[in-house]
């Protein structure tokens, strides 16, 4: 098998400039063999800042793939998108209608550069996993609005990119073939140790999909941060209002109770029962809570309905700002869990950092459930 | 009704026309996509010196050509570096003609066809490591196909039925520049009704013929992609 792409480093990303009405400065690196996701709503400028890194529109500024520069205004350097090592899928699929899918998927191997035998992902297992083993032959036109939108992420991955770039790929998409696909992704950007950067103003999506997450908001990227700290610190402003605040936590499937309908899980020594018993055993598994689900106690709580109680240490009280909340951070192990309660019970609790608490979790779910 | 009086016209009209289709393909095509993805200010300027043969006077523009091919124009410098001459009431004179006379009805409607696919199917060739120059013969040419068959149809086509600009710089040259619609035009001068007649009748058959098989081939082209 040949291994990832040589030499694939961070992407560095320093754009700045003025598209329409909108002042874009995109300032933040995504590591190779992870997936940063660039999250925010419709009309920050995720579009445009993806397009500036694939070449196809231009920001001022500086592009680096590791050592290689795309573009350096000082040095005048601007390397046309058809020689970066990239893989683009647009928001609205853009098929070749004179080719079959296979010819568009095709298109993009010959070019790839990389040995028709061997490479990772193979032909065979994107079109296995993007369900187009029965739509090879077929023209794009008849497509689907959701098969365009696969053969489109098809397309960018037979690329065999350095720098994997998707701009609301599965928007188009249902939920579950969503959920069967994001994990997928991930996980071949790991092996491959390609960049890949996911736009999406879907909270659910990226916390399937992203290792980083680097926030946007009108035309403004600051930096990526892990996804679990970046989702517990989304502002609560207008941004937060379209979302759910919630976490994202990692924990081992130790048994199934098949009686009960649910997953007996250990995080950090322990205990949770969560609904659902598709979870494979012995393996990690992601799970989100919402924040306004999460109550805090400052006693080990007795004989109430909430199964799940997690003990861990205060790490932060937010207020949040124009509302009657605070925002606390738990940390849980190595983990963080964010809680939504009110500013009057976080002074009532006298809660501070460092601070011993119980976390009871009303609802928690699989991540793709 | 000899035959050596009908069938050289043809040969020659059909020569004529052929080479001359694919001279404007070789030079329409880089213009119309010239002119279809260029911000170039003046790029209208462009098109419509292109476009000129349309409303011109075949009369004035032949009257040109004339001077340009003769022994005192640069066709006659071009035609003394072969020995000859002039390019002027020659066959290469005629295809230079005629070349001209056509561009605008293979440029527009190649130009047309490019526009209509416009940036995104280009956009998306780069992001996949396709040169400019490839994704022009791999993704451009292909979607703009029924543009360029109405292209070389319509050339051909107005290339065969000429007349006035190749009257005033080619004459009438059996074998050399004497083409049908000329053939045609001396019959009738000289009262040769039956040969008008079998000529005309197998132009307007020929043009049915072409109008139709294009039309019917950019249907099936359409029809495929949709």
């Amino acid at each position: 098998m040949t291994g990832p792409v040589a030499g694939l480093g961070p992407l560095t990303v320093e754009l700045r400039g003025v598209v329409g009405e909108l002042r874009i400065e995109a300032v933040f690196s995504a590591e190779g063999g992870e997936t940063t996701a660039v999250f925010g709503p419709s009309g920050s400028g995720k579009t445009t800042v993806l397009r500036a890194v694939a070449g196809l529109a231009r920001l001022p500024g500086r592009l680096l793939l590791g050592q290689t520069a795309w573009q350096d205004d000082r040095r005048g350097v601007f390397v046309p998108p058809y020689q970066r090592k990239i893989g683009f899928a647009f928001q609205e699929p853009v098929l070749f209608d004179h080719l079959t899918v296979e010819g568009n998927l095709r298109y993009a191997e010959r070019r790839s550069g990389a040995p028709e035998a061997g490479s990772v992902p193979s032909f065979a297992e994107v079109v296995d996993r993007l369900g187009l083993g029965e739509h090879l032959a077929r023209m794009p036109r008849g497509l689907s609005g959701g098969e365009r939108q696969r053969v489109s992420l098809a397309r960018a991955l037979l690329a065999r990119p350095a720098a994997l770039l998707l701009d609301e790929p599965l928007s188009g998409l249902h939920r579950t073939a969503r959920a069967a696909i994001l994990p997928w992704l991930r996980s071949l950007g790991e092996t491959s140790g390609m960049v890949t950067l996911y736009v999406s103003h879907d909270l659910g999506e990226v916390v399937d999909v992203a290792h980083r997450i680097a926030p946007i908001s009108s035309g403004s990227i600051t930096g990526a941060a892990p996804a679990v700290e970046a989702i517990a610190q989304l502002p609560a402003g207008d941004l937060l209002s379209r979302f759910e605040t919630g976490s994202v936590l990692t924990a081992m499937v130790r048994t199934h109770l098949p009686a009960l309908g649910l997953s007996e899980l250990h995080l950090g020594g322990q205990r949770l029962r969560v609904p659902g018993t598709e979870r494979p055993t012995g393996r990690e598994a992601r799970l989100r809570v919402r924040s306004r689900d999460v109550a805090l106690a400052t006693a080990a709580p007795t004989a109430i309905s909430i199964r799940n109680v997690l003990r861990g240490r205060v790490l932060e009280v937010r207020d949040l700002p124009e509302t009657p909340f605070a925002e606390v951070s738990v940390g849980i192990g190595d983990q963080r869990l964010g809680a939504r309660i009110t500013r009057d019970a976080a002074t009532e609790l006298e809660l501070e950092r460092g601070m011993e608490v119980f976390a009871l979790l009303k609802t928690v779910s699989f991540d793709d459930a | 009704m000899p035959a050596d009086t009908i069938w050289p016209p043809i040969r020659l009209t059909l020569e004529l026309a052929g080479t001359t289709t694919v001279f404007l393909l070789l030079l329409g095509t880089p213009i119309a996509w010239w002119l279809a993805r260029t911000r170039f200010r003046f790029k209208e300027t462009v098109a419509a010196v292109v476009a000129l043969p349309l409303v011109l006077p075949p009369t004035v523009l032949g009257f040109y050509l004339l001077i340009a091919l003769g022994p005192d124009g640069p066709g006659g410098f071009i035609a003394r570096l072969f020995g000859e001459r002039s390019l002027a009431f020659s066959f290469p004179g005629l295809v230079i003609g005629s070349v001209i006379y056509s561009l605008p009805f293979t440029v527009q409607p190649i130009r047309g066809a490019f526009e209509a696919i416009g940036e995104r199917p280009l956009e998306a060739a780069a992001t996949l490591r396709a040169s400019p120059w490839d994704a022009f013969w791999t993704v451009a040419v292909p979607l703009a196909r029924p543009g360029l068959i109405a292209g070389a149809v319509l050339g051909f086509a107005h290339t065969v039925g000429e007349f006035g600009v190749i009257l005033m710089i080619g004459g009438n040259i059996p074998g050399a520049t004497r083409v049908l619609s000329i053939a045609i035009y001396d019959h009738v001068e000289l009262m040769e009704w039956s040969t008008a007649h079998l000529l005309s009748g197998s132009l307007l058959a020929f043009s049915f013929v072409v109008v139709a098989l294009t039309l019917s081939l950019q249907k099936k082209v359409g029809g495929d992609a949709r």
